[in-house]
């Protein structure tokens, strides 16, 4: 039987750096917070062989006192806090005091170090934890640390590193982090004696952005700020044009530190709702700042998680922030739209009446978000504002509620400042958001609830915060007795015995033919007719890789593809039902998306693209005349498809006026 | 200019020519039809400027020479309505004066001159074969082209001529349709420039005009044109450029197994089975078995069929799925009394019809899991 010991330091520092750093990438994280904790204003990476050889960095910084470079590889010692009350107000990136004598424990590690005053620098080198004596040598200001042999020490974890190419991706990625949270900083990478990137200093976050991620990218990006409590977000959300298959492209930092976080995440997924395809992610880079008490990040070994006080405000904040943004933009896939339907004539002036109404009640709906976060952040807790709701919903009818939100419209535009108006709205705000959410999202509960209370209709409706409250899909009404006609022979503008539904025919169809396919081709039972001669396409040469490399997927979808020389590709059999679609430029479309993954997609993703794609050119067009019983039989699918209230790009298909909200528009409530 | 003219024939002719009038051209002219008269011949003319078309009129009595622009779809009208057996036109400058019976008709006619010329059959150097033949042979290919694809040459179909064979094919890329038969070549013929394809239009333009006799018809290939004579008519297309695929190495030459169908029955069984398919949903299976061979399609939201035919087949159970479409297309152009051979290697491999003169007819399977 074994007895207990108290280990020594050594395998503490050990077992400490299997916490912290897993790979050489955990590496340069500690080693740049360090550098910027120094307040460097210019830090240079250079990286041998992904970081197994050599990892390098150089600051000009505080450097450290020769007296304290010994404690500087001991473990828990640190200059960034003194007591346990320190933590909970950490201004710095680091304070655990781990870092370097976890790395120097598995690592030939070398530090030269000098202060700005100082006459010499001092160097002091760790050999997998045995130490030298520190040395007086001559160095520029500031601390260089090199890094040889990581895992020396631990030849398991060493035989676990990946190839360097690997390894040195996401060293990249520590460092980009770390650059965009610090545009001011001047940073270097280099890997294997190559730059990789060297950025500027810069007091514009869209310039450094520009040079990670490509004008095209930037392009996109919308600028976003917003401030309540103490609490300021800013940074850059994409248009919803641009999107990604995955959330790697969501930059989150709080004060300075990247990190992660699934609510925030999910706000921005909220927040571009119906903006984009499904299974897309936004895009955003979002630097959150506030006071250090407001936030708990010693809950991470490497900090990349954050316990918010209120993270419910920060969420709301987040949604409302974009939503705003996004509703006094005209994002073209829904108010570009009316608008052009407000300048054509007579009916045009009605028309815009109508549109401004509509969109100052989004507007409106955005502004309370706002001014809701605004009202928590002077520390309202939840619970009361559960109560408050209630008790507005029980006190408010409809025509009171109505009457309240012109009031509050008046002061949306300024609502940030004006609490005290907005509170009185919001507390009809909360109301909607609180109570309707759920019932709104499906069909059937929204008309029940309409049932319940007529005249809270319109405010149902509308509720649905930002564009989709103008613009939303489910039609309560039932098909048989449906009375529609076409205009424009673009829109069907339908009578759903409670008001008028206007349906964009094509982004129906397109969903329709959708979801008539897919199932098709999940349960494999797609007809594919084997082509006796096959079609030669000739595309670029990576084209012609793509579309070989993902002839597996492509078969699932009944497209026969097979090489034929560097840059033709044979077809050799096609599905039955793109029958009348052009073959050659339905390829070069199908190349085109596979190219524009980054990564390999999952075949799931592809396969509901090229579905997209598919029924998009298949369906009817705008400015297609339909015939009476097309429209019919339109209105009729209408309801069997699972998701009828956007098309596959995520454009609603319908916009909903109900009686409720003709008669407000008509002054009949008075 | 002067002629009197047995209304029939005349209608007959232009109605030939009409063919290939185009009913919707930004040149306007092309819409009509000119009508030449010289002292051996009176000849109408029309074109779209891809397809041209002499075509010589019988029983016209005449003095004079010219020629006059007719505007097609009015005259056709006018010979359609009058009853009686002839009728005479008198053209003048401007005007075209038609007269029949008791009626008179003056319509305003295009200036003769503008009109694009269409070439006339001088070849020395040319192909024959019977015209019924030729007529036939075009009839069991022309259904197989594919005039909407974007490789053009399969709008078209590839004549492949020798001394003494002349060879047509068609192919949509889904399936093939070859036929062949003897020919005889006149003077010189050109073997390298023997293979021309033509545009599906211009064949079914020429299997129309041609008669239903063993009258010999004269091809002629030039570089970019071919000229049929055929009697009276004369008909000139632009070849179809793009290169035909090389059919013949599609053809399986080896087979699993082999069954001889009676197409009468044949071809009502598959017209039955073809009933249940949609737009989306083409597939019928062919279950060949022992004695049997059964049809059997289902299609999503429409319903199923089973269709049951006694056939004398021997060999290993087999099923390939077929678009019904594509072997009634074969079935249709096949005299119902007649029989055709089935060869088949799997369920994935070519099929091949074929008959005891010679066409072949490959269909490509379709597949539903792969």
């Amino acid at each position: 039987m074994s007895r207990i010991q108290q280990l020594d330091q050594s395998i503490i520092n050990k077992i400490a750096a299997g916490e912290v750093i897993e790979r050489p990438a955990n590496v340069v994280k500690e080693l740049l917070e360090n550098s910027v904790d120094a307040l460097s204003t210019r830090i240079d990476v250079d990286i041998l062989e992904g970081g197994a050889d050599l990892i390098r960095i150089s600051d000009n910084g505080e450097g450290i006192h020769p007296d304290d470079i010994h404690l500087a590889v001991s473990s828990h010692a640190t200059s960034k806090i003194v007591t346990a009350e320190d933590l909970f107000h950490i201004q710095t990136m680091g304070f655990r005091g781990e870092a370097l004598a976890s790395i120097s424990e598995v690592s030939n590690f070398r530090i030269r170090t000098r202060q700005h005053d100082a006459l010499a620098g001092t160097e002091m080198t760790v050999d997998c934890g045995k130490r030298s004596e520190p040395q007086p040598v001559g160095c520029p200001p500031g601390t260089t640390i090199e890094i040889r042999n990581l895992f020396a020490s631990t030849p398991v974890r060493r035989k676990f590193m990946r190839t360097k190419g690997t390894e040195f991706g996401h060293i990249s990625e520590q460092f980009t982090r770390v650059a965009l949270a610090n545009p001011r900083l001047h940073m270097t990478l280099r890997h294997n004696n190559k730059t990789v990137f060297d950025l500027p200093p810069t007091d514009r976050l869209i310039d450094r952005l520009e040079l990670f991620f490509g004008t095209s990218l930037t392009e996109q990006l919308i600028f976003v700020e917003s401030e309540a409590s103490d609490v300021r977000i800013s940074g850059y959300v994409a248009h919803p044009h641009t999107s990604k298959s995955s959330r790697k492209s969501q930059h989150l930092f709080l004060n300075g530190r990247w990190f992660q976080d699934r609510s925030i995440q999910h706000a921005l997924t909220e927040a571009y709702r119906g903006l984009l395809m499904i299974g897309r992610q936004p895009i955003a880079f979002l630097f959150i700042d506030m006071p250090p008490s407001f936030f708990d990040v010693n809950v991470h070994p490497t900090k990349i998680e954050v316990r918010f006080v209120d993270g419910q405000h920060l969420y709301r904040q987040t949604l409302a922030l974009i939503r705003t943004k996004f509703l006094s933009m005209d994002l073209d896939s829904d108010f570009k739209l009316k608008q052009e339907k407000a300048n054509s004539g007579e009916t045009g002036s009605q028309q815009k009446e109508l549109q401004v109404e509509l969109s100052a009640w989004a507007e409106k709906q955005a502004g309370a978000a706002t001014a809701n976060s605004g009202y928590l952040g002077e520390s309202a807790p939840l619970t009361t504002w559960s109560v408050h709701n209630e008790a507005s919903r029980n006190g408010g009818d409809g025509s009171s509620a109505a009457t309240r939100l012109s009031a509050a419209a008046g002061v949306a535009p300024s609502i940030p400042e004006t609490h005290e108006a907005a509170n009185e709205f919001f507390s009809q705000r909360e109301d909607e958001t609180g109570a309707t959410p759920v019932k709104v999202d499906e069909s059937g509960s929204a008309s029940e609830e309409a049932a319940d209370a007529p005249e809270q209709g319109a405010v149902l409706e509308a509720t649905t915060p930002g564009p989709a409250a103008v613009l939303r899909g489910p039609v309560t009404g039932s098909v048989s007795d449906v009375r529609a006609m076409q205009i424009l022979d673009c829109y069907l503008v339908v009578d759903t015995g409670d008001g008028l539904t206007i349906i964009d025919q094509h982004a129906l169809h397109e969903r329709i033919m959708y979801e008539y396919l897919r199932p098709r081709v999940l349960n494999k039972s797609v007809e594919s007719q084997r082509l006796l001669i096959p079609e030669t396409l000739e595309l670029s040469t990576k084209e012609a890789a793509l579309l070989v490399e993902h002839a597996d997927l492509l078969s699932q979808i009944g497209i026969g593809v097979e090489e034929f020389g560097a840059n033709t590709v044979l077809v050799n059999a096609w599905p039955v039902m793109l029958r009348r679609a052009n073959v050659a430029e339905l390829m070069r479309d199908v190349a085109e998306q596979f190219e524009s993954h980054e990564r390999k997609p999952t075949r799931r993703d592809l396969i509901d693209e090229l579905l997209q794609m598919m029924s998009c050119k298949a369906a009817i067009k705008a400015g297609q005349r339909l015939a009476p019983e097309e429209i019919d039989s339109l209105l009729v699918q209408r309801h069997l498809v699972d998701d009828a209230h956007h098309c596959v790009h995520g454009r609603p298909t319908a916009l909903i006026l109900n009686q409720h909200e003709l008669d407000r528009q008509f002054g009949r409530l008075g | 200019m002067k002629l009197d003219c047995h209304r029939p024939s005349l209608l007959a002719a232009l109605q030939v020519v009409s063919g290939v009038v185009p009913s919707r051209t930004p040149k306007e002219i092309l819409r009509n039809v000119k009508l030449q008269v010289s002292p051996t011949a009176t000849v109408l003319i029309g074109t779209d400027q891809e397809v041209g078309i002499r075509q010589e009129v019988s029983s016209v009595e005449t003095d004079s020479t010219g020629q006059v622009l007719l505007p097609a779809s009015r005259v056709i009208s006018i010979l359609r309505e009058l009853q009686d057996d002839r009728v005479t036109l008198e053209a003048t400058d401007r005007s075209l004066v038609l007269k029949g019976g008791q009626s008179q008709f003056k319509l305003s006619t295009e200036d003769p001159a503008e009109f694009p010329a269409v070439a006339a059959f001088e070849d020395e150097n040319y192909f024959s074969l019977p015209a019924n033949t030729f007529r036939e042979m075009i009839r069991r290919t022309v259904f197989a082209t594919d005039v909407e694809s974007t490789r053009y040459a399969l709008g078209g179909i590839l004549l492949e001529f020798t001394p003494e064979k002349a060879t047509l094919a068609a192919t949509d890329s889904r399936r093939l349709a070859v036929v062949y038969s003897a020919c005889v070549s006149v003077g010189d013929v050109n073997l390298d420039s023997a293979s021309p394809v033509i545009p599906s239009k211009a064949m079914q333009l020429i299997e129309r005009s041609l008669p239903d006799s063993d009258d010999p018809a004269f091809i002629a290939i030039h570089s970019n044109d071919v000229l049929v004579k055929c009697g009276g008519a004369t008909i000139y297309s632009r070849l179809v450029e793009g290169r035909f695929p090389r059919y013949a190495e599609v053809i399986p030459s080896e087979s699993k197994a082999s069954v001889e169908l009676v197409v009468s029955q044949f071809y009502a069984a598959v017209r039955q089975a073809q009933i249940v398919t949609s737009e989306e949903s083409r597939g019928v299976n062919f279950e060949f078995s022992t004695g049997k061979l059964t049809l059997a399609s289902q299609a999503a939201d429409v319903g199923e069929s089973n269709v049951e035919l006694p056939i004398p087949y021997e060999g290993e159970a087999i099923t390939i799925t077929f678009d019904p479409k594509y072997v009634a297309d074969f079935l249709r152009i096949i005299d119902a009394g007649s029989s055709v051979r089935l060869n088949l290697i799997d369920a994935e491999s070519p099929a091949v019809f074929s008959t005891e003169d010679g066409y072949r007819y490959v269909v490509m399977p379709l597949s539903r899991d792969q």
